[in-house]
């Protein structure tokens, strides 16, 4: 039994996974729900948020997977092909693409807020702030898919050394933090204008 | 892009990375605190109107995580900042979720009757 709960320790995933994957959960609950909410005044009840609920859902037990397999590789990872670079390359590339789903998952809870938000203060104000969210996500998923190609080029033809890699990981995880801060003003931002307006007009407006 | 990116991985090292990292660990909590405070208003405001409110444990959980941000600036290890960044963090995301969960659904009834009387009033002033 011992031995049993022993290998299953080889499947743990770090602490710094585990933090980033309960991250994404609490955010991806966030953009669920303000989905619905929009999709329910938007639109009449019957249409539904379950698909995007399951692939949600399906997507995190994806990288719940991916965070599984890269803890057993790199407990096993004296026997993995291309070994320590090849693990620094899994972790390091994991990570990444946590902080890019954490941007994209703030850029579309600010999308739908701004919808949300356009509801009630008129259409037209909105348009113009949704599609600058839209492109600005674009813009960073071309930009991720890009430094992925030459991080990929730099850490398989051997082109940098390791900490030079890692310098290089650091910086886009700095980028994407920077992206996914903006998001979380421009939510709290417009939150207080929301906010502002209710407090304006819920007097008389909310029977 | 493929010259700028060699030169950053030669000259962004660990410390330029841990004080970036501390910097914007003050602004992400910063944002975030902004956010479930006015998100928690937003919250009161509307359930106020239906007889309820928010309790003040909540705020006083959100003061909690505040007064713990500025102590992320005097962690010295990378490790010991991730876990008081992992604890603030986990403080205010269960917070943001708790909310949602129990109030998510009389939030929106009340949304929806602002959206209805709006609706009336676009309808009467079309007739």
């Amino acid at each position: 039994m011992s031995e049993f709960l022993r290998s299953l320790m080889h499947f743990a995933p770090s602490l710094t996974h585990i933090m980033g994957l309960c991250w994404l959960f609490a955010e991806g609950f966030c953009l669920v729900y303000v989905r619905w909410i929009y999709l329910r005044l938007y639109s009449p009840p019957k249409r539904s948020n379950r698909f995007f609920l399951l692939l949600s859902i399906t997507v995190f037990l994806f990288l719940v997977a991916i965070a599984l397999y890269i803890a057993f590789r790199s407990y096993q990872h004296a026997g993995f092909p291309g070994g320590k670079r090849a693990v620094l390359y899994l972790n390091s590339t994991f990570w990444r693409s946590l902080c890019v789903a954490w941007v994209l998952v703030e850029g579309l809870i600010l999308w739908y807020i701004i919808r949300i938000t356009g509801l009630f203060q008129g259409e037209a104000g909105s348009t113009v702030l949704s599609i600058t969210v839209i492109l600005t996500l674009s813009g960073f998923s071309l930009f991720y898919v890009y430094f992925e190609y030459l991080f990929r080029l730099f850490s398989f033809q051997e082109m940098l050394g390791i900490s030079r890699l890692v310098n290089l990981s650091r910086f886009f995880i700095k980028v994407s933090g920077f992206m996914w801060i903006f998001f979380e003003w421009a939510v709290a931002i417009k939150g207080l204008q929301f906010l502002r307006f209710l407090r304006a007009s819920a007097e008389e407006r909310i029977p | 892009m493929k010259d700028f990116l060699l030169s950053i991985s030669s000259t962004f090292d660990y410390h330029a990375y841990m004080k970036l990292t501390k910097v914007q660990a003050i602004f992400w909590s910063l944002a975030d605190i902004l956010m479930i405070l006015v998100f928690l208003w937003i919250v009161d405001l509307l359930l106020r109107k239906r007889g309820g409110k928010i309790s003040a444990w909540r705020y006083l959980l959100l003061l909690l995580s505040a007064l713990m941000t500025p102590m992320l600036l005097l962690a010295g290890s990378s490790r010991s900042f991730f876990l008081m960044e992992a604890a603030i963090f986990a403080v205010q995301y269960l917070l943001l979720i708790y909310t949602l969960i129990r109030d998510g659904k009389s939030v929106l009834d009340v949304l929806l009757a602002y959206r209805g009387q709006d609706r009336a009033d676009h309808l009467s002033q079309n007739e």
